[in-house]
This record gives C-alpha cells, structure tokens and sequence, in this order.
C-alpha cells in the first residue's frame, strides 16, 4: 500500500489511501456494518466475506422493513456480534470487545459506510480515528454504489437542518463570513434547501459521477436551480470512485477557506463524500461545521440494491508509541 | 443594495470589504437617512432586503469610502461611529449546540452568553481600529470630528486598561492585541465546552474563569467612556449595529431591548437592531420587556405592503446598474418598456383608456366571452361601448378603475370555446375554459413584464432586483451596441421571471412546515393552496370585481400554521400588510393581513394588487374539503407542476 502525504489529526499523523476492496490479500480483523433494510448494507460484508475474521453488524432500533429480515438471518449465519444502541460509549465498547486483543495498534478495520446514517458514520469515525485505543490502526471506510433508480418527485423539505452533534464546530472568528461546501445529491432542490437556510456568502457544490452516468444527469437535472444560483467556477466534480482524490481536492479548498472564512460542510449525495466531509472537519479543526439535513420519514425508504462498484479509503494512523513508521 | 460583477455568486454583503459595499450602495429613498438619525432604530425585513447591508454601511470605512452624489450630505449629518456586530445561523447553529450536551442548562447558558459578549466586544475593538485607520479626505464632513486618531500611547494605556476591565492578557498593548486576545478568549471558551462535552470534572465557576460572567453592556461602556475620554469627546456616541439579532442569547436580546427603554437622548450607546420580520421567541421577549415605537425606537421596516412605494428604490437601483454598465442614456422604463398594467404613465401615445388603449382592449375582449362580466357591467349600468368615451370619466373612476387589474388579467387567461361567434358572451361562467394553474408556458408571465410591473415582482428587495434585472441589462448593453433605441423584449423578461420563480419555488419547497390534520408537508404546499384559492376566485369563477387576494390570519387558526406564515414572511413569500402605519411591528401573527409576494402572484396568475382579504381559515378549510371558492372547482388545479 503506498503511503504518503501525512497529516496531522489531533497529535496524531496519519496517512489517506485509495483502498482496493476487490484485492483478495487485504485481510481485516474486523468489519463494523450496518443491518438495515436495504440489501446493499449487507453486500460489501458479502463481498468480502472470508477476508475479515470477525464481524460486528449495527442493528438500527426502527425501519425493520424490506430486506431487514434477510439481511438479520445472513447476519446470523456468518455469527455476526450485534450492536443496538447509538450511544457512542456503547460502540466504543462493543468493537474493543469485538477485537477482543491485548494490542489494537496494527489491527485493520473495515467499516461499510453505504446504509449507516450520517450521525452514525461520524461517531464511528470520531471513535476509530481520535480513540488512542485504535493508535496504529488501519481504518478502511467502504462504500457500495447503489444500483440506479429514479429519484424521489420531490425533494422532502427539511423537518431538521442542523449540525451533526460533535461536529458543530466553534469559532474563533465568529465576524468572518459562512462560505457552505455542499456535496450535492440526486434528489431534486436539497441542496438548494441548505443554501436558502444558512444564506452563505459563497456556496461551493460538489457533484459527485459514479460509475452510472444516469445518476450524473439526475444530479444535474435535479440541481438546475442551485446551479443557476452558484457561480459555475465554485462547482467541483468528484468521481465516486476516486475518494483519496475528493479527499485532497475537498481538504485542499477547505484548508484554503478557513484561513478567512467560516466553512459549514453539508455532505449530501453518495455517504463516501460524508465520510470525507468529517475526516476533513476532524483533521481542521473547530473552524469547520459539519451539518446534515433530515427530511426523510419511513415511509419513504427503498430496498436499494448495490451495483456491484465498490469504493474506499484507507486511514492509517501512526501508533503514538511508534515514531519509525515512514509518513509522520 | 449593491451590485456585484456575479450575479448570483454572492448573496449577502457579510463578506464583501467596506469599500465594495460603499462602491454600489444605492440609499433607499428615506429609509438610509432615518437609520443615520441618532436614536435607537429596529429595522425589519426578509432576506435579502438589505438590513446587512445597510447596517454596514453605518460603519465608518464604509462611509469613507462612499462616493455616490448625496454621500456628502449624509457625511455631514452622522454623529456616531458605527460598531457592526454581525451574527449568522452557522453560529448560531454552534452556541445551540451547547445545549444539546448533558451539561448543565446554567453552564450551557453561560457559555452561550460569554461567546456573544466577546463577539460584541471584538466589533467594539474594530470599531477603534476603523477610527485609528480612517483616511480623511479634504471635505470636513461632520463624521470627521468624531474621528480623532489615538497616538501609540494613548492606544497602549486605553488596550491597558480596557484589558483589565475585560480580564484579558494582552500581549502586545495595541488594538490588533485586543482583537487576538479576543480571539483566544473565544478559543477558551470553546476548550471549556469540549470539556464540559466531555464530563470532565469543571467547574466553569472556579476564579479564573470569571470573565464568562462580565457583562456586555458594562464592559462596552467602561472602553467607550475611557476611549471617549482619551480623544477628548466626552459625549460622542457609539451605535451598536446587530445583524440578526434574534440569533442572539435570549438574555442579550432582553438587555439590548431594555436598553432601547431608555431612548438614545442621553446615551453614549445606541442600538440598530436588524431583525427578520417575525421570530416568535424575539418578539415574546420584545412584548414583555415592552420598549414603545417612536418614544424608545423608530421602526423602519424594508417590505414594500404597497408596491408603489418600492419603486423609487428599485429604479434608482436599476439605474445604478445600468451606468456600472455604461448604459449612461437608460432607466427601468428603456429597459422594460411600458406595462400592461402601467395606468399612470403620462409618455403613453394613447390613453389606456381610449379607444385602442390597453384597458379598453382588455375589457372589451373579455366582455365578447365572459357573461358574468357583461352582468357586471349592466349591474353598474354601464356600457361596453362608453369605455373608450372620455364623457364617461366619473363612471371609469368608479367602476373600472376598480376592476381593470382584474378583468385584464382574466380577459388574458380565460378562452371562449372556438364555436362561440366573436362577441358572443359565453352564458354559463363554467364552459369558460381558463387556462390551468398546471400551464406553465412563458407567455404566462407576458402581463407582467414591462414597467413598473417587473419591478412590483421584485418588492424592492436588492437581492430580487439583482436576481431579475442583471441578465435583462446585459441582454440591452448587446442592443445598445446595434442600436440607440430598442428595449429588452417581452419575452427575454418572461424568460427572466420564470426562472426567478422556479429558483425561488425551489428554496420554499425546501422549508418545513407540517399540517398533521391535513398530512401536508413544505411550506410552498402552504402556499399552493392560498394561490390556487385565490385564483380559483379571481380568475376560474365568475367575474367579481373585488375578489380577495390577501388573508387575514384568524385567531383560532393552529401554532403550525402560524410557524407557517412566520417562515413565509422571513423568506419574503408573504408580505404583511399594516393597516395603520403605527402597525408595522408585526409582533403577533394573529389578526393581522398578509399578501403573497409578487413574485408568486404572478406565478399564480394574479393580478398584482391588494384587494380585499379573506380570513386564512376559509382558504385552509375551503382546499381541505377539496373546494377551490369558485364554481371550476370540479377542475384541477394541484398539482401545480
């Protein structure tokens, strides 16, 4: 694994790579994933099955509909550890207690980001990458690309716009102006939505192409309005595929931002991107908000399917013990 | 109220510098020489109105820098230095946080409190830096004397001192000191919130955390009166400018309200607060503490109840953006052409309501299909050929002044089947076929461009008229480059209005709003359904010549939709319409008259006037039981889209 470009989170150093999920010789101790009721949240744990040595399977407390009871029974069958609460403690206990070790430091962790909810990918992250405990681990966040469907008619209006808690920031330079980073989905006039809210000065949208070229006409189709409203050198094109490039592209804008400005991050559109919204806001610092919309009911939800693409990024943090290892 | 080279790119003048504020600040007409009065002002308006912008043009680089032709005479009549202390929901979005944590609610509080009073304070500091730093022309403007520049000793000793009284460590004794020092003190702040966050064992009452109990006001006035007193200008004021005030702690929101009690008369402090025309917290908080309109403040709100009254800003505006464009020889009217809908204008060749002109046009044409308007017209007793004669002047003022908006917006929307013979007055109002909410086509929005009726579609709101007229006023510097006359097409405008509106549906369908009884969600369903009533009765029914287009929010009507109109209002869907002048402080919802924006009204193809109003709860119980208020409603008429 080539490892390179060291930065600085907390007081520890740590490396971003592109991660090969399809590599039959990565090999992990253990996958966090979600039991939900897509199919798709169990189809990197299928994928990779007999490359990690344990499995530790987040069972959301509701939405026990469509593909859930399969997704309960293969979980079963594979002796697959439950989580059930969302207490951040509890998950902290419950993949020390997975790992079951005297030395974290060296282990690999997997973690299927596709159908956890992004308050939880951010207290998985929060805990994998700032808990000393996992020092010297590699973290490996994956995500499978959905099978294409139609977008919902209309965008659900916003019944809560607000930070992610623990990444709502605090600043220093509460005078400086807001400028919004905005991963932009396919579901008509979202993006737009956190746009009218916040009222930034400068609004840069991040439009993501997977590997079906409808999903980037549905994003452009359904984010005319917002387009319209941005100046078109603010909007960036990231490629699903590639997160360590997003990574530096995002990282890189944000850093440059936050010298003058206030950056509020709205990670909406494919869970990657949210992923590398908060690696980012951790690696920054409290300069940077991270906020997330909710307008999304039970009775709205689908059994997405997974493509087959799969997608990751690898972070490796140096063990703070360990000052040999190259990249710190 | 400015300008910028993107037209969208930028929405609000938080971040532009002072000298790109003043560069294209156009004064709306009355309302800039209010706010520069001494005295305590609440100014009210939705987004985009300007509030941010004016306020920061009280700032003293801004006013240095301004050059527009009456910038003299304002200079000469400031007599205080403007503190701007901006606040936004990013912010706000972090001091809230604060009590999402198991902390206690009193630790919480105090943090919250202590972050605004030290963002206070470093607008206080820069304030004293814009003065130190102020460039003074040849002109002795009277802004001039209250700008007498500290020495560095004067500066250090002040820094000193001002530091002990804030418990500050101050590195380097000089303004840009304080302002860092701030900074850090907003850092430690924020440590002992992750702390608490953390439960960690702190106590946010031990001694060295005692600054998180200093108080605003006293720490303000203690630099102000010492600042004041080291320049030798005992009594010059400070004007404490809020942006977005209702962001505020609750508890500063009160002080700040209880300071407005005193009046400014004596006060070496002063208050310009900006608020968004209705936040339900705020305004409990403002009718406890009670302050009283012109005796303690001077309201000044930024909507435009009656579009008449926008237009001066607006053309003054639009005329500014044509010579940043070096269209030097234009206005709003070369630009737009006439109206339909322009009754007043003295240039017209023919009178709109001679033979030929466009009101006798519209009404004679819609008297050839429509029965209930030729029953109208004979209810009145009068004829359809006497329109066009001048002998019959008193009538027009009676009756078809009344109803002209009306009848020529439903003569545009409303066909006769093909069978009928030209004049043949359809009978039955319900084999009329007007044209479907659904229909969407440009030339819907074809009575609504032209001057001034372009310019009611943008309230006078800055963001608006930029959003509208930009694109129009490239499209005429290519024309001009042809051709010395000419105007931007009807179409070109139409084109300019739809995507306004879809831009600006976009944004609403966007905004919560829950009926439980109904199951509706989003505010622009809300919305929807007041549309549609009022089309369905102004245009889909039989003629009547006062049909409403404005509500009034009765008392019973439930806390959802108040919360509904409320969001409205911020946003500048709805505009509230005071009854009396003294009314314009729209502290409750209830009882109180309202009107869709223009924007929207177009969009619902309705005339853009007032008329009478209709209470909400007809509007709500009327779609909730499927009924549109006229006799179409067997028709469709939602979706809109």
């Amino acid at each position: 694994m080539k490892r390179n470009h060291p930065f600085r989170l907390s007081d520890l150093a740590i490396n971003v790579v592109n991660s090969d999920l399809e590599d039959e010789n990565e090999k992990y101790d253990l996958l966090v994933y979600p039991i939900g009721y897509e199919r798709r949240s169990r189809y990197v744990a299928e994928r990779t099955v007999g490359r990690w040595q344990k499995a530790l399977g987040y069972v959301f407390p509701d939405g026990h509909v469509l593909s859930f009871e399969q997704n309960l029974r293969v979980s079963k069958d594979w002796g697959v550890s439950e989580i059930h609460g969302v207490d951040k403690l509890e998950l902290l206990e419950s993949i020390v207690r997975a790992l079951d070790c005297k030395d974290y430091s060296s282990k690999r962790i997997l973690v299927d980001i596709s159908s956890f909810n992004r308050r939880l990918i951010a207290s998985l992250s929060e805990i994998l990458l700032t808990e000393p405990i996992f020092d010297g681990c590699d973290v490996t966040f994956a995500y499978s690309l959905a099978k294409f469907r139609e977008p919902p008619k209309r965008a659900a209006p916003f019944m809560d716009f607000a930070p992610i808690v623990g990444l709502e920031g605090w600043t220093a330079h509460p005078e400086r102006p807001t400028v919004l980073v905005v991963g932009v989905g396919y579901a008509e006039d979202e993006a737009i939505g956190a746009v009218e809210y916040l009222d930034p000065s400068v609004t840069f949208g991040f439009l993501p192409t997977g590997v079906d070229f409808r999903f980037r006409l549905e994003v452009e189709r359904n984010n005319l309005a917002l387009l319209a409203l941005i100046n078109r050198r603010n909007v960036v094109d990231y490629k699903i595929m590639f997160p360590y490039q997003t990574f530096w592209e995002l990282l890189t804008l944000v850093q440059h931002l936050s010298a003058t400005t206030r950056v509020v991050l709205v990670p909406m559109g494919p869970k990657i991107f949210c992923s590398l919204c908060i690696l980012v806001k951790m690696i920054v610092g409290d300069e940077i908000a991270l906020w997330r919309a909710s307008g999304h009911e039970l009775s709205s939800v689908s059994d997405v399917e997974a493509d087959g693409a799969m997608c990751g990024y690898t972070v490796w943090k140096q063990n703070r013990a360990d000052s040999s290892r190259p990249g710190i | 109220m400015y300008e910028e080279d993107s037209i969208f790119d930028t929405f609000n003048a938080r971040h532009l510098t002072a000298q790109q504020i003043a560069e294209t600040f156009v004064p709306p007409v009355g309302i800039f020489s209010e706010l520069m009065s001494v005295g305590n002002h609440l100014l009210t308006g939705p987004r985009g109105s300007g509030k941010t912008t004016l306020l920061r043009m009280l700032t003293v680089p801004a006013l240095l820098s301004w050059q527009h032709i009456e910038a003299e005479q304002f200079l000469n009549r400031i007599d205080f230095v403007g503190v701007f202390v901006p606040a936004d929901r990013n912010w706000h979005g972090q001091l809230k946080s604060l009590s999402k944590y198991e902390l206690d609610q009193i630790s919480a509080r105090t943090l919250g409190e202590a972050a605004f009073t030290t963002h206070i304070l470093k607008g206080l500091v820069r304030a004293f830096q814009d003065i130190n730093e102020a460039v003074i022309g040849q002109h002795p403007y009277s802004i001039h004397k209250q700008l007498v520049k500290l020495d560095q000793n004067n500066e250090r000793d002040l820094v000193r001192e001002v530091a002990k009284g804030w418990r500050l460590d101050v590195a380097i004794p000089t303004f840009a000191g304080l302002q860092s020092a701030l900074s850090l003190r907003l850092i430690d702040i924020g440590l002992l919130r992750r702390s608490l966050m953390k439960m960690q064992n702190v106590d946010i009452r031990a001694e060295r955390n005692d600054y998180l109990y200093l108080d605003h006001r006293e720490c303000v006035r203690f630099a102000v009166e010492l600042c004041n007193s080291m320049a030798r200008l005992p009594s010059r004021r400070f004007c404490l400018m809020f942006d977005e005030l209702e962001i505020a702690p609750s508890s500063i929101q009160q002080a700040l309200l209880a300071d407005l009690r005193g009046g400014a008369e004596e006060s070496i402090c002063i208050y310009k607060l900006a608020l968004a025309p209705f936040n339900k917290h705020f305004y409990k908080e403002f009718n406890e503490v009670q302050p009283t309109a012109r005796n303690d403040y001077v309201h000044i709100d930024l909507t435009y109840a009656r579009k008449e009254l926008g237009y001066d800003f607006s053309t003054q505006l639009i005329r500014s953006l044509l010579h940043r464009n070096g269209l030097q020889n234009d206005d709003a009217r070369t630009l737009l052409g006439p109206s339909g809908f322009d009754f007043w204008d003295s240039d017209a060749t023919v009178s709109p309501y001679a033979n030929g002109g466009n009101v006798t046009r519209s009404l004679r044409s819609l008297h050839g299909k429509d029965h209930s308007f030729r029953e109208y017209l004979d209810a009145n007793h009068l004829t359809i050929e006497g329109i066009g004669d001048q002998r019959q002047e008193s009538e027009r003022a009676q009756y078809i002044r009344k109803v002209r908006s009306i009848a020529m917006v439903r003569d545009y929307f409303i066909r006769a089947p093909r069978e009928l013979r030209e004049h043949e007055a359809v009978r039955d109002s319900q084999t009329l076929s007007a044209e479907p909410l659904t229909s969407r086509s440009r030339k819907s929005y074809f009575p609504f461009t032209g001057f001034p009726s372009m310019l009611a579609l943008a309230e006078g709101n800055p963001r608006w008229l930029l959003g509208l007229f930009r694109p129009l006023i490239r499209e005429l510097a290519v024309i001009r480059q042809a051709s010395a006359k000419g105007r931007v097409d009807r179409a070109t405008q139409a084109r300019e209005i739809q995507e306004a509106i879809k831009a600006f549906r976009s944004l609403l369908r966007t905004i919560p709003y829950k009926n439980d009884e109904r199951g509706e969600r989003g505010l622009l369903k809300f919305l929807d359904t007041i549309g549609t009533f009022f089309y369905n009765g102004s245009v889909m029914g039989p003629f009547k010549a006062q049909p409403p287009l404005s509500f009034t929010v009765d008392a019973n009507v439930d806390e959802e939709v108040i919360v509904a109109v409320g969001r409205a209002l911020n946003v500048g869907a709805l505009v509230y319409v005071p009854d009396h002048e003294s009314d314009k402080m729209l502290a409750n919802i209830r009882g109180k008259r309202f009107r869709l924006c223009y924007l929207l009204s177009a969009y619902y193809k309705l005339p853009i006037i007032l008329n009478t109003a209709v209470s909400l709860g007809v509007i709500l119980d009327r779609s909730g039981k499927g009924q549109g208020g006229g006799k179409h409603e067997a028709q469709p008429s939602l979706p809109l889209e």
